[in-house]
C-alpha cells in the first residue's frame, strides 16, 4: 500500500501536481502544541491517550451495553 | 498519529442547535459570527434530516490552498487554524471553502470583513496555551485541556461526534451496526447516484 | 438552516459578502436565516461596543492558575428532563461550563438552552432585572429593595383590609425550587387566601387530574431512562425532539436498538421526522383517535384480559363505548386519519411490548384536556403497559421544576402534597409547619373560603374583569403579583392587557422583567423586583421522571436580585407574619445583611410534611451524595446495584435509583431506594415496587375497585385487593403492635398519610412488602368528572360545524373555580357568528428549541436569540398560495377576538392545509406595535415579537380549567 501511495506522489509530482500530504507554507506565528503545556507537559502519548478515552463519554453504548454487532 | 474529525450522525441530530450555542458559549463568539450551525434538508417534509456544519478540518484544506498571505497551518492532529494577526480578511478561503465555514464579523464599506473566524476544534489558535490573548482571539483552548470539542460533548443526542477518526469512526460504526442501516447516507452511492436507497429509509407517511 | 430545491425569494441581504454567499445557496428556505443581515444589525445592538477587527470577544482572565477556582454542580432550569452542569467558578465569577458525563440522565448531553445558561451569570451587556423598579408616570425608575417592600406590604396590607385576602392572585412558579415552591405555598396560605397557582395549570393540569383519578399519582409513571427499555413509543401530542431535546437520546437510543416509533400531531415536527410512522390528525380530535385505536385492538383480541381482569375498573364499559361509537369510518371523519394508517400504527403499537405513551401538550391544553389523557391511560391499560419497565404513560413535564411545584408548591386546590384544602389537611401541614391551625384560620376570610378552591392562573384575568355578582368570593381581584411566571403564555391576551391596566396593584417578581413589564398601558401602580435564579441560591428540583437533584449554589446573586425565599422572607415580616413563616426554619444572614431562610431546613420541612408522595426519604443528605457519585447509576435502570460509599459522608448509594424518584416513602432511616416505575407488581415495595391505588372507595355499583386475588405488590403479605391503611386497620390486622412507642403516639387517630412519625408505611412496607395506600384497580371509567367515559367534544372555536353538532361541547358552568365558564354560548356563538368562515384556519401553538416558556428569559441571551429572531407563523403552501403569501412576507393574523399580529409567513409543509402554527415564545410587541420603550431601560430582550396569546381565545378544561391554547381559528392575509 505504502509503495503504490510513494509512487502515485512522484507520479503526480511528474505531472506538476502538489500531492495532498506536501507540507503547505506557513508564515504566522509558531503555535505551542497541544500537549506543551502544565496539563501534559509535552507527553504527546498520554495527551493522545487522555482524548482517546474522552471520546468514549460520547458513545453511550459504553453504559447501556447494548450494542449489536452484526 | 491521532487524526481529528467530526461525524455527525443524520440519524440522530433533531436540530436542536445545543451545539451552537455550546460553541458561542465557550467562546463568546460575537453575534454574526457563526463558526457551527445547523442545516437542514426537506424542513417539514418525511425525509427531514439535519446536520451540524462548522469547519471539518480538512486533511487537504482549500483554505489553506488558496490564502494569499499563508496564515493557515495544520497541527500535529490535523487540526486546521490560523493566525489572525496575518488575516486579510480578502475572503478567499469563504469562497474556497465547501462548507462556509470562513465567518468575518463585519460588513463594512469596500467589502471590509474584519479578520476571518472559525471552528478551532477548541484548540486556539497561535498564542500561548490558556493565555488571555489565545482566548480574545481564537477562543477556548480545550483540546490542551485533554478534552474535546465543546459542541461534541454537549450533544443532546450525540449525534455530532468528535475525537481522533479511528475513535469516532468506530463509534458510529456500532450505531450503524446496532440499527441495520445507516451507513448509505454517506459514501459513493450518494454523492454520485445511488440505488433509491436513501428513499427507502425513515420518514413517515404524511 | 435549509437548503432545498425550491425557489422561493429570500429577503435582500444588505452586504456583499452575503449577497455572495446567497449566491452560493440561493434557493433556501427555512426558518432559520444563515449570516442574516437584519440579524446583524439587530446583534449590533446587543453588544454596545464596536468589535475591534482582529478579535471575536471581550478580554477575560482564562487562566485558571489566576485566582481561586471551584466547580459547582447544578441543573439546567430550562426543563423537567433535568441535565446536570458543572460551572467552574473563579474568584466569584462564573467562567466557564463543563458536561456531566457522569449523569445518568443526560450523560454529558445539552440542548441549545443548557450549553449556554453560562449566560445567566454574565453582567456586561446583561438584560436581567438588575434592581427594584417602580412605574412613575409611565417610566420605570429605580427605587431601594426597602422602598419597595414597604410601599408594596403597605398596599397589599390596604387591599387586604378593605377587600380581604381573596382580593390579591399570588401567581407563584414552576421555576421555583421545592423549597421555594412549598414556602410559596405556606406564605399565601399565611396571607389567608387560596387565590395562588403556577405555570402547571396551562401545562399539565389536566394531565395531572386525570391519571390521578385513574389510578393514584398524576405524574409520569416511568421515566425518559426507561425509554431504553421499550419496543414501541407513541408520541401523541408531544414534540419532544424541540420541548424535551435530551430525552431524544433515550428515545432513539431506543430506536437504534429495534423499538419502533409513532408519532400522531398535526404537524409533521422534528419528532415525526424520527418516526416510522406519522399520524396526521385533526388538533383536539385525540379522544377519536385513541379510542379509534382501542377500538382495532378490541376488535383484534389484542387487549391483555388478563390484566385489565386483575386490576381494571370499568373496561367493559369503554369496551361497548368503543366498540359501537369508535368505527373507522367515524374516526376518519372526525380526526382526518385514514383507516389503513390507523390500524397499522395501532398494530405496531399493540404488538410491540412493552409500549410507552408520551405526550404532552398536544393532548393536555384543550377543553376537554382531562378526556384526551384519560383516553391514554385506558389505551394503556387495555394493552397491560401500565407498571412495566418499557411501558408507561410518559408524561413530559415542562419547566424545570414544574413537576416539584405541582407536587408541594402553589396549588388553589391543595395544600403541598395534594392533601387538598379540607380541615384535615390544614390540620395536618399547620401541624408540620408549626403553627396553630385556629391562628391560620383566622388569617382567612372565613373558614368556607379557607376550603374552597381559588382561582385559576388561566383565568385571573376574569377575577378582575367579571361582574362581581357572577365571582364566587366578596370581592373581585385588585392585585396580581406575578411571581416568576410570564404573562404571555396564558391566552386572552387583550383581555389581560385591561385586567393589568384595571388592578390597583402589580407586581413582578422575576429576574427579567416579563412582558408583563410592557403590556399593559399604565402610569403606576406597578413594581419590577429583581429575583435571582437558580444558579445564584441552591435547592432541590424534582425531574419530571420525579427523580429529585440538588442544585449547588454556583454564585452570588448578581446584581440587586435576591432568591424568592428571601424575598418571601421580608414580605411575610411586612406583611405580619415573618416569625410564622420560618417557625421551624433558621435565619441565616445572606451577604447582603438580609436574613435567609436556611434551604436545608426547608427541605427538611418538605420530607416533614409530604408523606402521600414520599418526599420523605429523599433527605438533603441522601440527594447530595447522589449528585456526588452520578457514574455509580445505571442509566437503563437509574439503579446503584453495588456498594458505592461517598467520600464526603460516608452514605453508601447501593440499591437507590438516581435522585431517589418519589415515593420515596418513609422516613430517611429505612433508605426506600425511590421508584423509578410506577405502579409495578413484579417488584417488591423495597425496591420500588408497588400498585394501583385504593383512592376511591372500595367498590361502586356493587362492583369492586379493589384488585383481584393474586394481583399485589411482590411479596405483600395481603395478597388480596384491600383499602388504604389507617391505624384502625393496623389494629385489626396486629401490626400496631410493631410500632414503636414513639411511633404509637404519632400515629393513634392518624392514617398512612397524617401519621408524621412514618411508622405505619414502614411496618407496612418493611415487615410486610405491603403497600400502606391499599391495593385496588385502575378506574377506566370515573365518577367525579362531567364524563365518566371519555367523550370527544369538539373545541369551542371549531372549523367544523358539522362536527359540532355530532360532538358539542359541554354545559356553561356557573361556579367553576370561582366563577363562571362558559362552554356552550362560546361554541354556539361562534356557529352563529359564522366564525369558521371568516377565520377558517385552525391556529395551533407550541415550542421552539432555542426558548422556553413567555421567552423573555431565553430571548435575553444573544447565544439562543439570535437563532430566532422574528416571530412567526407556519401556514401551508396550499393556504398560503391562495391568500397570495410568499416565504418571509409580514402576515397578519388575525383573530376572532379582533386582536390582529403581524408576524412573518413561514410557508411549509410541516402543517397540513387548513392548520396555521405558532411559537408561544414571543413577546414584546403588541399587535404590529414594537415595545421597546415600555421596558425598563437595559432590560428589554434582545429579540421581541408577537405573542400568539394576544390573539388567542376563550375556552377552558372541564375539570382543571386548563385554556384551549392547541386549537382556536384565525386567518392570514399579507400585511
Amino acid at each position: 500500500m505504502r509503495t503504490i501511495l510513494v509512487l502515485a506522489g512522484l507520479l503526480a509530482a511528474a505531472c506538476g501536481e502538489i500531492p495532498q500530504d506536501a507540507p503547505k507554507p506557513y508564515a504566522g506565528k509558531e503555535d505551542t502544541k497541544a500537549y506543551a503545556s502544565d496539563t501534559f507537559k509535552g507527553d504527546k502519548a498520554k495527551y493522545e491517550q487522555t482524548l482517546a478515552k474522552r471520546a468514549e463519554y460520547q458513545n453511550e453504548y459504553v453504559r447501556t451495553g447494548d450494542a449489536k454487532s452484526k | 498519529m491521532a487524526r481529528m474529525k467530526f461525524i455527525c450522525d443524520a440519524e440522530r441530530c433533531i436540530e436542536c442547535n445545543g451545539c451552537a450555542t455550546a460553541c458561542k458559549q465557550e467562546h463568546e463568539v460575537p453575534w454574526g459570527v457563526n463558526r457551527r450551525r445547523l442545516v437542514t434538508v426537506n424542513d417539514g417534509l418525511p425525509g427531514e434530516r439535519s446536520i451540524s456544519v462548522a469547519c471539518m478540518h480538512c486533511s487537504d484544506a482549500p483554505c489553506m490552498a488558496v490564502c494569499p498571505v499563508d496564515c493557515f497551518y495544520k497541527t500535529d492532529d490535523g487540526i486546521v487554524l490560523h493566525d489572525k494577526d496575518l488575516c486579510i480578511g480578502c475572503g478567499y478561503c469563504f469562497y474556497a471553502c465547501p462548507f462556509g465555514a470562513p465567518q468575518f464579523p463585519q460588513a463594512g464599506a469596500f467589502g471590509l470583513r474584519g479578520k476571518m473566524d472559525k471552528c478551532t476544534y477548541c484548540a486556539g489558535g497561535p498564542e500561548e496555551n490558556h493565555s488571555v490573548e489565545e482566548f480574545r482571539k481564537y477562543g477556548r483552548n480545550r483540546i490542551a485541556e485533554g478534552k474535546l470539542p465543546a459542541c461534541a460533548e454537549m450533544c443532546s443526542t450525540k449525534a455530532l461526534l468528535a475525537g481522533d477518526a479511528a475513535v469516532i469512526t468506530s463509534i458510529y460504526k456500532t450505531r450503524v451496526t446496532t440499527r441495520g442501516k445507516g451507513d448509505e447516507i454517506w459514501g459513493w452511492a450518494v454523492a454520485y447516484g445511488g440505488s433509491g436507497k436513501l428513499a427507502e429509509q425513515g420518514g413517515g407517511k404524511a | 438552516m435549509l437548503l432545498t430545491r425550491k425557489s422561493e425569494a429570500k429577503v435582500q441581504p444588505v452586504n456583499p459578502l452575503a449577497r455572495a454567499v446567497h449566491s452560493l445557496a440561493s434557493k433556501t428556505v427555512d426558518r432559520r436565516t444563515f449570516l442574516k443581515g437584519t440579524g446583524l444589525t439587530a446583534g449590533a445592538a446587543a453588544f454596545a461596543s464596536q468589535l475591534p477587527l482582529n478579535v471575536i470577544g471581550q478580554a477575560h482572565a482564562q487562566s485558571a492558575k489566576a485566582g481561586n477556582t471551584v466547580v459547582k454542580r447544578t441543573v439546567c432550569t430550562h426543563c423537567s428532563v433535568g441535565c446536570s452542569i458543572d460551572a467552574v467558578v473563579t474568584d466569584g465569577v462564573w467562567v466557564r461550563q463543563e458536561p456531566v458525563f457522569d449523569s445518568p440522565i443526560n450523560l454529558g448531553a445539552h440542548c441549545a438552552k443548557g450549553a449556554s445558561v453560562r449566560e445567566h451569570g454574565m453582567t456586561e451587556h446583561s438584560h436581567r432585572l438588575k434592581y427594584p423598579m417602580k412605574l412613575v408616570d409611565g417610566k420605570y425608575r429605580r427605587i431601594s429593595w426597602e422602598q419597595a417592600i414597604t410601599e408594596i406590604g403597605d398596599k397589599l396590607l390596604q387591599i387586604r383590609k378593605d377587600s380581604g385576602p381573596d382580593a390579591v392572585f399570588w401567581i407563584g412558579s414552576s421555576k421555583h425550587s421545592n423549597e421555594q415552591a412549598q414556602m410559596f405555598r405556606k406564605f399565601v396560605s399565611m396571607f389567608g387566601s387560596n387565590n395562588t397557582d403556577h405555570q402547571a395549570r396551562i401545562c399539565h393540569s389536566t394531565t395531572v387530574a386525570g391519571v390521578a383519578n385513574t389510578w393514584g399519582y398524576g405524574a409520569m409513571t416511568n421515566s425518559y431512562n426507561d425509554l431504553q427499555n421499550t419496543k414501541c413509543m407513541f408520541f401523541i401530542g408531544s414534540n419532544a425532539a424541540e420541548a424535551h431535546p435530551v430525552s431524544m437520546l433515550h428515545a432513539l437510543h431506543a430506536k437504534e436498538t429495534g423499538a419502533k416509533m409513532i408519532v400522531a400531531d398535526p404537524r409533521f415536527t422534528r419528532t415525526a421526522a424520527k418516526a416510522d410512522q406519522f399520524l396526521r390528525f385533526r388538533s383536539g380530535t385525540d379522544v377519536a383517535l385513541l379510542f379509534g385505536m382501542l377500538h382495532i385492538i378490541f376488535k383484534n383480541g389484542w387487549e391483555d384480559q388478563k390484566y385489565i381482569n386483575d386490576r381494571v375498573y370499568g373496561m367493559d364499559k369503554i369496551k361497548a363505548e368503543v366498540m359501537a361509537k369508535w368505527t373507522p369510518d367515524k374516526v376518519t371523519e372526525v380526526t382526518g386519519v385514514s383507516e389503513a394508517d390507523l390500524y397499522a400504527a395501532t398494530e405496531t403499537f399493540a404488538k410491540n411490548k412493552p409500549a410507552s405513551i408520551i405526550w404532552c401538550m398536544g393532548q393536555t391544553q384543550h377543553s376537554t384536556g382531562n378526556a384526551f389523557v384519560r383516553a391514554s391511560c385506558i389505551l394503556q391499560l387495555a394493552l397491560g403497559n401500565i407498571g412495566v419497565s418499557g411501558g408507561g404513560a410518559n408524561i413530559y413535564r415542562g419547566h424545570d421544576n414544574v413537576q416539584g411545584a405541582t407536587d408541594v408548591g402553589p396549588n388553589p386546590d391543595s395544600l403541598p402534597g395534594y392533601y387538598g384544602i379540607a380541615e384535615g389537611s390544614w390540620k395536618h401541614w399547620c401541624k408540620v409547619w408549626g403553627v396553630d391551625y385556629e391562628w391560620m384560620k383566622g388569617r382567612f376570610a372565613s373558614k368556607a373560603m379557607m376550603e374552597k378552591p381559588g382561582m385559576t392562573v388561566s383565568r385571573w384575568i376574569d377575577g378582575v374583569l367579571e361582574k362581581n355578582e357572577l365571582i364566587d368570593q366578596d370581592s373581585n381581584l385588585r392585585a396580581v403579583v406575578y411571581w416568576g411566571h410570564a404573562p404571555n403564555s396564558q391566552s386572552r391576551g387583550l383581555e389581560m392587557k385591561q385586567a393589568m391596566e384595571k388592578v390597583d396593584l402589580m407586581v413582578v417578581i422575576d429576574p427579567y422583567p416579563t412582558a408583563a413589564a410592557a403590556m399593559p398601558d399604565r402610569k403606576d401602580g406597578v413594581y419590577l423586583l429583581p429575583a435571582a435564579t437558580q444558579f445564584e441560591t441552591s435547592g432541590t428540583v424534582t425531574a419530571s421522571n420525579r427523580s429529585i437533584q440538588w442544585r449547588e449554589k454556583v454564585i452570588e446573586p448578581l446584581f440587586e436580585s435576591k432568591p424568592d425565599h428571601t424575598i418571601m422572607y421580608a414580605f411575610a415580616k411586612k406583611l405580619g407574619f415573618g416569625a410564622e413563616f420560618v417557625k421551624n426554619i433558621k435565619l441565616v444572614k445572606d451577604k447582603t445583611g438580609w436574613d435567609e431562610p436556611l434551604v436545608e431546613d426547608m427541605t427538611k420541612e418538605i420530607n416533614n410534611g409530604n408523606w402521600t408522595i414520599g418526599y420523605t426519604g429523599s433527605t438533603p443528605e441522601r440527594l447530595k451524595a447522589h449528585m456526588r457519585n452520578m457514574a455509580a447509576f445505571d442509566p437503563k435502570t437509574l439503579r446503584c446495584t453495588t456498594s458505592v460509599i461517598d467520600k464526603e459522608t460516608g452514605y453508601d448509594c447501593n440499591g437507590d435509583y438516581f435522585g431517589l424518584p418519589w415515593p420515596c416513602y418513609g422516613t430517611a432511616a429505612i433508605k426506600h431506594p425511590g421508584s423509578p416505575v410506577l405502579y409495578r407488581t413484579d417488584l417488591k415495595m423495597m425496591d420500588g415496587g408497588g400498585c394501583f391505588r385504593a383512592n376511591f372507595g372500595i367498590s361502586r355499583d356493587g362492583v369492586s375497585l379493589l384488585a383481584e386475588d393474586g394481583s399485589h405488590s411482590k411479596d405483600s403479605e395481603i395478597t388480596t385487593g384491600f383499602p388504604e391503611f389507617d391505624h384502625l386497620l393496623m389494629k385489626k390486622l396486629g401490626w400496631w403492635a410493631e410500632l414503636t412507642p414513639e411511633e404509637q403516639v404519632a400515629a393513634e387517630g392518624k392514617n398512612w398519610k397524617t401519621d408524621l412519625s412514618g411508622g405505619i408505611q414502614r411496618v407496612c412496607m418493611v415487615n410486610h412488602n405491603t403497600h400502606f395506600w391499599g391495593n385496588a384497580k385502575a378506574r377506566a371509567v370515573v365518577w367525579n368528572f362531567p364524563d365518566g367515559v371519555p367523550q370527544h367534544r369538539e373545541p369551542l372555536y371549531s372549523p367544523r360545524p358539522d362536527m359540532v353538532a355530532k360532538y358539542p361541547t359541554h354545559d356553561d358552568k356557573k361556579a367553576f373555580w370561582r366563577l363562571p365558564t362558559l362552554y356552550k354560548t362560546v361554541q354556539q356563538k361562534a356557529l352563529a357568528d359564522k366564525v369558521h368562515e371568516k377565520y377558517p384556519l385552525i391556529l395551533s401553538s407550541g415550542r421552539l428549541v432555542e426558548f422556553e416558556g413567555g421567552g423573555d428569559e431565553t430571548r435575553s441571551n444573544p447565544w439562543l436569540a439570535e437563532l430566532q429572531q422574528e416571530a412567526f407563523v407556519e401556514i401551508n403552501t396550499k393556504d398560503a398560495a391562495d391568500r397570495g403569501i410568499k416565504y418571509w412576507d409580514w402576515v397578519w393574523l388575525k383573530s376572532p377576538t379582533g386582536a390582529q399580529i403581524k408576524v412573518r409567513a413561514l410557508v411549509t409543509e410541516r402543517v397540513g392545509a387548513g392548520t396555521s402554527w405558532m411559537p408561544f415564545h414571543f413577546a414584546g410587541w403588541w399587535q404590529g406595535k414594537d415595545l421597546l420603550d415600555k421596558y425598563p431601560e437595559g432590560a428589554a430582550p434582545i429579540v421581541r415579537g408577537e405573542a400568539v396569546n394576544t390573539a388567542t381565545t376563550y375556552g377552558y378544561d372541564s375539570v382543571t380549567m386548563m385554556q384551549e391554547t392547541k386549537t382556536t381559528l384565525c386567518n392570514i392575509e399579507r400585511a
